[in-house]
Protein backbone atom coordinates (compact mmCIF):
# COMPACT_ATOMS: atom_id res chain seq x y z
CA UNK A 1 0.00 0.00 0.00
CA UNK A 2 0.81 3.83 0.06
CA UNK A 3 0.90 6.22 2.33
CA UNK A 4 1.78 9.60 2.87
CA UNK A 5 1.41 12.78 4.66
CA UNK A 6 -0.72 14.89 2.32
CA UNK A 7 0.25 18.26 1.99
CA UNK A 8 1.16 19.48 5.79
CA UNK A 9 4.27 18.50 7.46
CA UNK A 10 3.27 16.26 10.40
CA UNK A 11 4.91 13.02 10.00
CA UNK A 12 4.61 11.20 13.20
CA UNK A 13 1.41 9.39 12.61
CA UNK A 14 1.94 8.39 9.09
CA UNK A 15 5.45 6.70 10.40
CA UNK A 16 3.31 4.64 13.29
CA UNK A 17 1.19 3.54 11.31
CA UNK A 18 3.54 2.65 8.87
CA UNK A 19 5.38 0.49 11.05
CA UNK A 20 2.55 -1.28 12.62
CA UNK A 21 0.83 -2.08 8.73
CA UNK A 22 4.72 -3.29 8.26
CA UNK A 23 4.92 -5.15 11.20
CA UNK A 24 1.35 -7.02 10.09
CA UNK A 25 2.98 -8.17 6.57
CA UNK A 26 1.34 -5.13 4.21
CA UNK A 27 4.09 -4.32 2.24
CA UNK A 28 4.35 -0.34 2.35
CA UNK A 29 5.65 2.16 0.18
CA UNK A 30 5.99 5.83 2.16
CA UNK A 31 6.02 9.15 0.16
CA UNK A 32 7.31 11.31 3.30
CA UNK A 33 5.61 14.33 4.01
CA UNK A 34 4.29 17.39 2.36
CA UNK A 35 2.98 15.19 -0.36
CA UNK A 36 0.58 17.03 -2.72
CA UNK A 37 -2.39 15.29 -3.86
CA UNK A 38 -0.70 15.01 -7.92
CA UNK A 39 1.83 13.18 -6.46
CA UNK A 40 0.03 10.07 -4.97
CA UNK A 41 -2.38 10.05 -7.92
CA UNK A 42 1.04 9.87 -9.96
CA UNK A 43 2.70 6.94 -8.22
CA UNK A 44 -0.68 4.90 -8.03
CA UNK A 45 -0.66 5.05 -11.26
CA UNK A 46 2.56 3.79 -12.14
CA UNK A 47 1.57 0.35 -10.17
CA UNK A 48 -0.95 -1.53 -8.08
CA UNK A 49 -2.02 -0.85 -4.79
CA UNK A 50 -4.84 -2.19 -2.85
CA UNK A 51 -5.07 0.80 -0.57
CA UNK A 52 -3.58 4.96 -0.07
CA UNK A 53 -3.13 5.81 3.33
CA UNK A 54 -3.47 9.46 3.85
CA UNK A 55 -2.20 11.09 7.12
CA UNK A 56 -3.05 14.89 8.52
CA UNK A 57 -2.59 16.83 11.24
CA UNK A 58 -4.29 20.67 9.76
CA UNK A 59 -7.99 20.97 8.49
CA UNK A 60 -7.06 22.44 4.98
CA UNK A 61 -4.92 19.15 4.36
CA UNK A 62 -7.72 17.13 5.37
CA UNK A 63 -10.05 19.08 2.83
CA UNK A 64 -7.37 17.86 0.16
CA UNK A 65 -7.81 14.42 0.16
CA UNK A 66 -11.21 15.07 -2.13
CA UNK A 67 -9.00 16.32 -4.13
CA UNK A 68 -6.60 13.03 -4.00
CA UNK A 69 -9.89 11.49 -4.69
CA UNK A 70 -11.01 13.05 -8.07
CA UNK A 71 -7.40 13.22 -9.24
CA UNK A 72 -7.82 9.14 -9.08
CA UNK A 73 -11.26 9.35 -10.35
CA UNK A 74 -9.78 10.98 -13.05
CA UNK A 75 -7.26 8.30 -14.11
CA UNK A 76 -9.83 5.61 -13.53
CA UNK A 77 -8.08 4.70 -10.39
CA UNK A 78 -10.57 3.27 -7.97
CA UNK A 79 -8.20 2.18 -4.91
CA UNK A 80 -9.49 3.44 -1.72
CA UNK A 81 -8.33 6.17 0.74
CA UNK A 82 -7.91 5.61 4.56
CA UNK A 83 -7.49 8.34 6.11
CA UNK A 84 -6.24 9.38 10.02
CA UNK A 85 -5.55 12.40 11.81
CA UNK A 86 -6.66 14.55 14.27
CA UNK A 87 -8.98 16.54 12.41
CA UNK A 88 -10.82 13.06 11.09
CA UNK A 89 -11.02 11.89 15.01
CA UNK A 90 -12.55 15.55 16.13
CA UNK A 91 -15.22 15.10 13.26
CA UNK A 92 -16.38 11.32 12.98
CA UNK A 93 -17.96 12.06 9.14
CA UNK A 94 -15.10 14.50 7.74
CA UNK A 95 -14.00 10.91 6.47
CA UNK A 96 -17.32 10.41 4.11
CA UNK A 97 -17.36 14.27 3.19
CA UNK A 98 -13.78 14.07 1.45
CA UNK A 99 -13.96 11.04 -0.61
CA UNK A 100 -12.21 8.56 1.87
CA UNK A 101 -13.21 4.61 2.14
CA UNK A 102 -12.71 5.02 6.04
CA UNK A 103 -10.94 6.63 8.88
CA UNK A 104 -8.74 4.98 11.50
CA UNK A 105 -8.72 6.33 14.37
CA UNK A 106 -5.94 4.30 16.01
CA UNK A 107 -2.64 2.44 13.95
CA UNK A 108 -4.86 -1.19 14.68
CA UNK A 109 -8.52 -0.05 12.96
CA UNK A 110 -5.91 0.92 10.21
CA UNK A 111 -4.40 -2.16 9.95
CA UNK A 112 -7.62 -3.87 9.88
CA UNK A 113 -8.64 -1.84 7.47
CA UNK A 114 -6.15 -2.37 4.77
CA UNK A 115 -5.91 -5.95 5.43
CA UNK A 116 -9.45 -6.44 5.19
CA UNK A 117 -9.40 -4.59 1.67
CA UNK A 118 -6.16 -5.80 0.65
CA UNK A 119 -7.64 -9.39 1.40
CA UNK A 120 -5.02 -10.43 3.34
CA UNK A 121 -6.33 -12.73 7.05
CA UNK A 122 -6.57 -10.58 10.01
CA UNK B 1 -27.17 45.43 21.33
CA UNK B 2 -26.69 47.18 24.89
CA UNK B 3 -26.18 45.35 27.86
CA UNK B 4 -26.23 45.92 31.12
CA UNK B 5 -22.45 45.12 31.83
CA UNK B 6 -19.28 45.75 29.33
CA UNK B 7 -17.44 42.44 28.48
CA UNK B 8 -14.73 42.72 31.29
CA UNK B 9 -16.84 42.86 34.15
CA UNK B 10 -19.33 39.84 32.87
CA UNK B 11 -15.81 37.38 32.49
CA UNK B 12 -14.31 38.89 35.80
CA UNK B 13 -17.95 37.44 37.29
CA UNK B 14 -17.74 34.64 36.03
CA UNK B 15 -14.06 33.88 36.58
CA UNK B 16 -15.47 34.87 40.12
CA UNK B 17 -17.67 31.83 40.21
CA UNK B 18 -20.62 34.27 40.50
CA UNK B 19 -23.11 34.10 37.66
CA UNK B 20 -23.37 37.61 35.93
CA UNK B 21 -25.94 38.46 32.95
CA UNK B 22 -25.59 36.26 30.66
CA UNK B 23 -22.68 33.40 29.50
CA UNK B 24 -19.81 35.00 28.26
CA UNK B 25 -18.46 33.83 24.57
CA UNK B 26 -14.67 34.26 23.90
CA UNK B 27 -14.86 33.89 19.96
CA UNK B 28 -11.30 32.91 19.44
CA UNK B 29 -10.67 34.57 15.62
CA UNK B 30 -7.27 34.85 14.26
CA UNK B 31 -7.36 34.44 10.55
CA UNK B 32 -11.16 36.05 10.09
CA UNK B 33 -9.71 39.21 10.55
CA UNK B 34 -7.46 38.62 7.27
CA UNK B 35 -11.00 38.55 5.51
CA UNK B 36 -12.61 41.76 7.46
CA UNK B 37 -9.47 43.40 5.91
CA UNK B 38 -10.09 42.27 2.81
CA UNK B 39 -6.55 40.82 2.79
CA UNK B 40 -5.29 37.21 2.12
CA UNK B 41 -3.72 34.86 4.74
CA UNK B 42 -0.55 35.81 3.65
CA UNK B 43 -0.45 39.63 3.51
CA UNK B 44 -2.69 39.80 6.61
CA UNK B 45 0.26 37.97 8.60
CA UNK B 46 3.14 40.12 6.84
CA UNK B 47 1.79 43.26 9.03
CA UNK B 48 1.17 42.52 12.87
CA UNK B 49 -0.74 45.52 12.97
CA UNK B 50 -3.52 44.10 11.07
CA UNK B 51 -4.31 42.20 14.22
CA UNK B 52 -5.95 45.64 15.51
CA UNK B 53 -7.75 46.67 13.00
CA UNK B 54 -8.99 42.55 12.45
CA UNK B 55 -10.02 42.06 16.36
CA UNK B 56 -11.52 45.63 17.05
CA UNK B 57 -13.91 45.00 13.69
CA UNK B 58 -14.47 41.65 14.73
CA UNK B 59 -16.07 42.31 18.02
CA UNK B 60 -17.88 44.89 16.32
CA UNK B 61 -19.69 42.31 14.41
CA UNK B 62 -20.16 39.64 16.48
CA UNK B 63 -20.51 41.34 19.96
CA UNK B 64 -19.17 38.75 22.13
CA UNK B 65 -16.73 39.06 24.99
CA UNK B 66 -13.03 39.28 24.20
CA UNK B 67 -10.12 40.88 22.45
CA UNK B 68 -8.39 37.56 20.99
CA UNK B 69 -4.10 39.29 20.79
CA UNK B 70 -2.72 35.47 19.26
CA UNK B 71 -0.87 36.20 16.13
CA UNK B 72 0.21 32.72 15.52
CA UNK B 73 2.16 30.03 17.43
CA UNK B 74 4.70 30.10 14.80
CA UNK B 75 5.81 33.60 15.42
CA UNK B 76 8.05 32.00 19.28
CA UNK B 77 9.44 29.87 17.20
CA UNK B 78 10.50 32.31 14.29
CA UNK B 79 12.20 34.40 17.43
CA UNK B 80 14.44 31.42 17.74
CA UNK B 81 15.23 31.29 14.23
CA UNK B 82 12.94 29.23 12.54
CA UNK B 83 11.50 30.12 9.26
CA UNK B 84 7.18 29.98 8.62
CA UNK B 85 5.11 28.83 6.19
CA UNK B 86 2.43 30.77 5.26
CA UNK B 87 -0.79 29.35 3.32
CA UNK B 88 -4.15 30.63 1.55
CA UNK B 89 -6.53 28.84 3.91
CA UNK B 90 -5.28 27.77 7.07
CA UNK B 91 -2.74 28.86 9.94
CA UNK B 92 0.98 29.94 9.27
CA UNK B 93 3.18 26.69 10.50
CA UNK B 94 6.43 26.60 11.77
CA UNK B 95 9.08 25.51 9.14
CA UNK B 96 12.27 23.26 9.45
CA UNK B 97 13.25 23.04 13.29
CA UNK B 98 15.69 25.18 14.40
CA UNK B 99 17.96 22.63 16.64
CA UNK B 100 18.33 18.39 16.56
CA UNK B 101 19.79 18.63 19.84
CA UNK B 102 18.39 19.50 23.04
CA UNK B 103 21.91 20.65 24.21
CA UNK B 104 22.08 22.92 21.17
CA UNK B 105 18.67 24.66 22.69
CA UNK B 106 20.14 24.97 25.97
CA UNK B 107 23.16 27.15 25.26
CA UNK B 108 21.31 29.01 23.16
CA UNK B 109 20.29 32.59 24.64
CA UNK B 110 16.91 33.28 25.22
CA UNK B 111 15.07 35.75 23.04
CA UNK B 112 14.06 38.69 24.20
CA UNK B 113 10.15 39.25 23.41
CA UNK B 114 10.40 42.67 23.32
CA UNK B 115 13.25 42.59 20.89
CA UNK B 116 12.65 40.03 18.46
CA UNK B 117 10.05 40.04 15.21
CA UNK B 118 7.79 39.26 15.38
CA UNK B 119 7.20 39.33 19.01
CA UNK B 120 8.06 42.75 19.51
CA UNK B 121 5.34 43.90 16.89
CA UNK B 122 2.58 41.86 18.46
CA UNK B 123 3.32 43.62 21.57
CA UNK B 124 2.84 46.87 19.62
CA UNK B 125 -0.22 45.70 18.86
CA UNK B 126 -1.44 44.74 21.71
CA UNK B 127 -0.67 48.31 23.10
CA UNK B 128 -2.86 49.78 20.49
CA UNK B 129 -5.59 47.65 20.66
CA UNK B 130 -5.71 48.22 24.56
CA UNK B 131 -5.67 52.23 23.64
CA UNK B 132 -8.61 51.61 21.70
CA UNK B 133 -10.46 48.84 24.56
CA UNK B 134 -10.01 51.23 27.66
CA UNK B 135 -10.83 48.05 29.25
CA UNK B 136 -14.20 47.43 27.63
CA UNK B 137 -12.97 43.80 26.54
CA UNK B 138 -10.66 41.44 28.39
CA UNK B 139 -7.47 41.48 25.96
CA UNK B 140 -6.48 38.00 25.97
CA UNK B 141 -2.52 37.31 25.19
CA UNK B 142 -1.48 33.70 23.96
CA UNK B 143 1.93 31.83 24.95
CA UNK B 144 3.39 28.01 24.34
CA UNK B 145 4.00 26.20 27.06
CA UNK B 146 7.68 25.26 27.72
CA UNK B 147 6.69 21.86 27.14
CA UNK B 148 4.78 22.04 23.89
CA UNK B 149 7.29 24.62 22.55
CA UNK B 150 9.73 22.01 21.57
CA UNK B 151 7.98 20.88 19.41
CA UNK B 152 7.99 23.72 16.75
CA UNK B 153 11.48 23.70 17.96
CA UNK B 154 12.70 19.95 17.35
CA UNK B 155 10.36 18.76 15.68
CA UNK B 156 7.57 16.42 17.48
CA UNK B 157 9.26 12.81 17.04
CA UNK B 158 12.37 14.25 18.36
CA UNK B 159 10.93 16.00 21.55
CA UNK B 160 9.17 12.83 22.16
CA UNK B 161 12.36 10.52 21.78
CA UNK B 162 13.88 12.76 24.49
CA UNK B 163 11.31 11.62 27.03
CA UNK B 164 12.59 8.20 26.97
CA UNK B 165 16.82 8.63 26.00
CA UNK B 166 17.40 12.30 27.61
CA UNK B 167 15.04 12.40 30.93
CA UNK B 168 17.32 15.10 32.73
CA UNK B 169 17.92 16.96 29.43
CA UNK B 170 14.46 16.87 28.72
CA UNK B 171 13.59 18.66 31.91
CA UNK B 172 16.35 20.79 31.95
CA UNK B 173 14.82 21.97 28.21
CA UNK B 174 11.50 22.71 29.75
CA UNK B 175 12.78 24.64 32.83
CA UNK B 176 15.10 26.73 30.56
CA UNK B 177 12.33 27.69 28.14
CA UNK B 178 9.66 28.77 30.90
CA UNK B 179 11.98 31.70 31.84
CA UNK B 180 11.47 32.85 28.40
CA UNK B 181 7.25 31.79 28.41
CA UNK B 182 7.27 33.95 31.33
CA UNK B 183 9.46 36.98 29.77
CA UNK B 184 7.19 36.90 27.10
CA UNK B 185 3.69 36.54 29.03
CA UNK B 186 4.39 39.41 31.31
CA UNK B 187 5.51 41.41 28.54
CA UNK B 188 1.38 41.18 27.59
CA UNK B 189 0.31 41.76 30.24
CA UNK B 190 2.46 44.93 29.99
CA UNK B 191 1.19 45.67 26.59
CA UNK B 192 -2.15 46.07 27.80
CA UNK B 193 -3.23 42.37 27.65
CA UNK B 194 -5.82 40.86 30.72
CA UNK B 195 -5.02 37.37 30.85
CA UNK B 196 -3.01 34.85 28.97
CA UNK B 197 -3.95 31.75 27.08
CA UNK B 198 -1.29 29.05 28.83
CA UNK B 199 -0.99 26.88 25.61
CA UNK B 200 0.36 23.14 26.51
CA UNK B 201 -1.27 20.05 24.17
CA UNK B 202 1.47 18.03 25.00
CA UNK B 203 0.01 17.96 28.60
CA UNK B 204 -3.11 16.57 27.43
CA UNK B 205 -3.37 12.64 27.50
CA UNK B 206 -3.55 13.02 23.72
CA UNK B 207 0.01 13.44 23.98
CA UNK B 208 1.56 12.15 26.85
CA UNK B 209 0.68 9.93 30.07
CA UNK B 210 -0.33 11.72 33.88
CA UNK B 211 3.19 10.15 34.77
CA UNK B 212 4.61 11.81 31.72
CA UNK B 213 2.82 15.39 32.66
CA UNK B 214 3.75 14.76 36.18
CA UNK B 215 7.55 14.44 35.13
CA UNK B 216 8.09 16.89 32.45
CA UNK B 217 5.70 19.74 32.89
CA UNK B 218 3.99 19.63 36.27
CA UNK B 219 6.61 21.57 38.22
CA UNK B 220 8.01 24.04 35.62
CA UNK B 221 3.76 24.61 34.72
CA UNK B 222 3.48 25.96 38.40
CA UNK B 223 6.25 28.35 38.65
CA UNK B 224 5.47 29.75 34.96
CA UNK B 225 2.42 30.50 35.81
CA UNK B 226 3.57 31.70 39.28
CA UNK B 227 5.68 34.22 37.21
CA UNK B 228 3.45 35.69 35.35
CA UNK B 229 1.55 38.89 36.88
CA UNK B 230 -1.81 37.94 35.57
CA UNK B 231 -4.45 35.21 35.41
CA UNK B 232 -3.59 32.10 32.88
CA UNK B 233 -6.34 29.81 31.65
CA UNK B 234 -4.34 26.31 30.76
CA UNK B 235 -5.31 25.26 27.26
CA UNK B 236 -5.31 21.97 25.98
CA UNK B 237 -5.32 23.12 22.52
CA UNK B 238 -8.06 20.56 21.37
CA UNK B 239 -6.49 17.63 22.43
CA UNK B 240 -8.18 15.53 25.48
CA UNK B 241 -6.90 17.11 29.18
CA UNK B 242 -7.74 13.77 30.58
CA UNK B 243 -6.75 12.53 34.02
CA UNK B 244 -4.21 15.38 33.91
CA UNK B 245 -7.30 17.70 34.44
CA UNK B 246 -7.35 16.73 38.15
CA UNK B 247 -3.63 18.48 38.75
CA UNK B 248 -4.22 21.57 36.85
CA UNK B 249 -5.96 23.60 40.01
CA UNK B 250 -2.25 22.77 41.21
CA UNK B 251 -0.82 24.82 38.81
CA UNK B 252 -2.37 28.24 40.16
CA UNK B 253 -4.06 28.81 36.55
CA UNK B 254 -7.47 30.70 36.87
CA UNK B 255 -9.04 28.30 33.90
CA UNK B 256 -8.66 25.32 31.80
CA UNK B 257 -9.61 25.57 28.13
CA UNK B 258 -11.33 21.83 27.61
CA UNK B 259 -11.08 19.47 24.38
CA UNK B 260 -14.11 18.59 22.95
CA UNK B 261 -13.21 14.73 23.83
CA UNK B 262 -13.74 15.74 27.54
CA UNK B 263 -16.26 15.85 29.59
CA UNK B 264 -17.79 19.47 30.11
CA UNK B 265 -20.69 18.67 33.01
CA UNK B 266 -18.53 15.97 34.73
CA UNK B 267 -15.25 18.81 34.57
CA UNK B 268 -17.63 21.63 35.59
CA UNK B 269 -18.74 19.76 38.33
CA UNK B 270 -15.09 18.70 39.62
CA UNK B 271 -13.66 22.09 39.35
CA UNK B 272 -16.94 23.92 40.60
CA UNK B 273 -15.30 26.90 42.80
CA UNK B 274 -11.59 25.90 41.63
CA UNK B 275 -10.97 27.07 38.09
CA UNK B 276 -13.24 28.39 35.39
CA UNK B 277 -14.03 26.23 32.17
CA UNK B 278 -14.35 27.26 28.84
CA UNK B 279 -15.45 24.98 26.23
CA UNK B 280 -16.09 22.82 24.23
CA UNK B 281 -17.60 23.76 21.02
CA UNK B 282 -15.52 21.52 18.49
CA UNK B 283 -14.28 24.07 15.73
CA UNK B 284 -13.95 21.11 13.00
CA UNK B 285 -17.13 20.08 13.13
CA UNK B 286 -18.56 24.12 13.16
CA UNK B 287 -17.18 24.32 9.80
CA UNK B 288 -20.51 22.74 8.28
CA UNK B 289 -22.74 23.46 11.28
CA UNK B 290 -25.83 24.80 10.10
CA UNK B 291 -27.81 27.22 12.56
CA UNK B 292 -29.57 24.58 13.96
CA UNK B 293 -27.00 22.67 14.62
CA UNK B 294 -25.01 26.02 16.00
CA UNK B 295 -28.06 26.29 18.24
CA UNK B 296 -27.90 22.85 19.91
CA UNK B 297 -24.27 23.09 20.48
CA UNK B 298 -24.25 25.94 22.33
CA UNK B 299 -27.26 25.04 24.15
CA UNK B 300 -25.58 21.83 25.37
CA UNK B 301 -22.84 23.56 26.37
CA UNK B 302 -24.72 25.46 28.79
CA UNK B 303 -26.77 23.02 30.08
CA UNK B 304 -23.31 21.22 31.25
CA UNK B 305 -21.85 24.04 32.66
CA UNK B 306 -23.37 27.46 33.41
CA UNK B 307 -25.56 26.97 35.66
CA UNK B 308 -23.32 28.64 39.00
CA UNK B 309 -20.92 30.91 36.75
CA UNK B 310 -17.24 29.77 36.13
CA UNK B 311 -17.82 29.13 32.78
CA UNK B 312 -17.11 30.76 29.31
CA UNK B 313 -18.56 29.21 26.22
CA UNK B 314 -15.55 29.21 23.95
CA UNK B 315 -14.10 26.69 20.53
CA UNK B 316 -11.99 24.05 21.96
CA UNK B 317 -9.00 25.10 19.75
CA UNK B 318 -8.22 28.26 20.13
CA UNK B 319 -8.55 29.25 16.90
CA UNK B 320 -11.39 28.76 15.10
CA UNK B 321 -11.04 27.46 11.53
CA UNK B 322 -10.92 29.65 8.42
CA UNK B 323 -13.48 28.17 7.02
CA UNK B 324 -16.28 28.98 9.30
CA UNK B 325 -19.10 31.66 7.77
CA UNK B 326 -19.82 34.55 10.29
CA UNK B 327 -23.40 33.13 9.34
CA UNK B 328 -22.52 30.19 11.53
CA UNK B 329 -20.75 32.68 14.48
CA UNK B 330 -23.58 35.07 13.96
CA UNK B 331 -25.76 31.63 14.93
CA UNK B 332 -23.11 31.03 18.28
CA UNK B 333 -23.59 34.53 19.41
CA UNK B 334 -27.29 34.48 18.70
CA UNK B 335 -28.00 31.17 20.76
CA UNK B 336 -25.46 32.20 23.45
CA UNK B 337 -27.16 35.12 23.93
CA UNK B 338 -31.12 33.13 23.85
CA UNK B 339 -30.14 30.48 26.39
CA UNK B 340 -27.24 31.78 28.36
CA UNK B 341 -29.58 34.24 30.09
CA UNK B 342 -28.81 33.88 33.90
CA UNK B 343 -30.82 32.21 35.94
CA UNK B 344 -30.12 29.47 33.36
CA UNK B 345 -33.54 27.64 32.80
CA UNK B 346 -34.31 24.11 32.24
CA UNK B 347 -33.15 24.13 28.10
CA UNK B 348 -35.50 21.76 25.66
Amino acid sequence: MLIGTLSDSHGLGQRVVSYYLSAAGVHVISLGITVPPSVFVKRASQEHFDAIAISVLMYRSALLVQEVRDLLDREGLSVPILVGGAPFNMDRTLWQQVGARAMGSNPAEGVAMVKGWAGLAL
Amino acid sequence: MSEAITPLQRVLTTLGHQEPDRVPVFLLLTMHGARELGLSLPEYYANPHNLVEGQLRLAEKFGHDCLYAFWYAAGEAVAFGSETTFYEDGPPNAGEPVARQLDELLSRPLPDPTAVSPLKETLGAIQQLSQHNRNYRPIIGVVMAPFSLPVMLLGLERWITAFYEEPDQARRLVAHLGQFTAAWANAQLAAGAHAIAFFDPMASATMVTLEQFQTFDLDVARQVIGQIHGPCAFHFASARAGPQLALVPGTGAAAVVLGSQDDLKAAKGSLRGQLGVLGTLNGIQMVRWTGEQAEAAVKSCIAAAAPGGGFILADQHGEIPYFVPDETLHAVMAAARRWGQYPIRALP
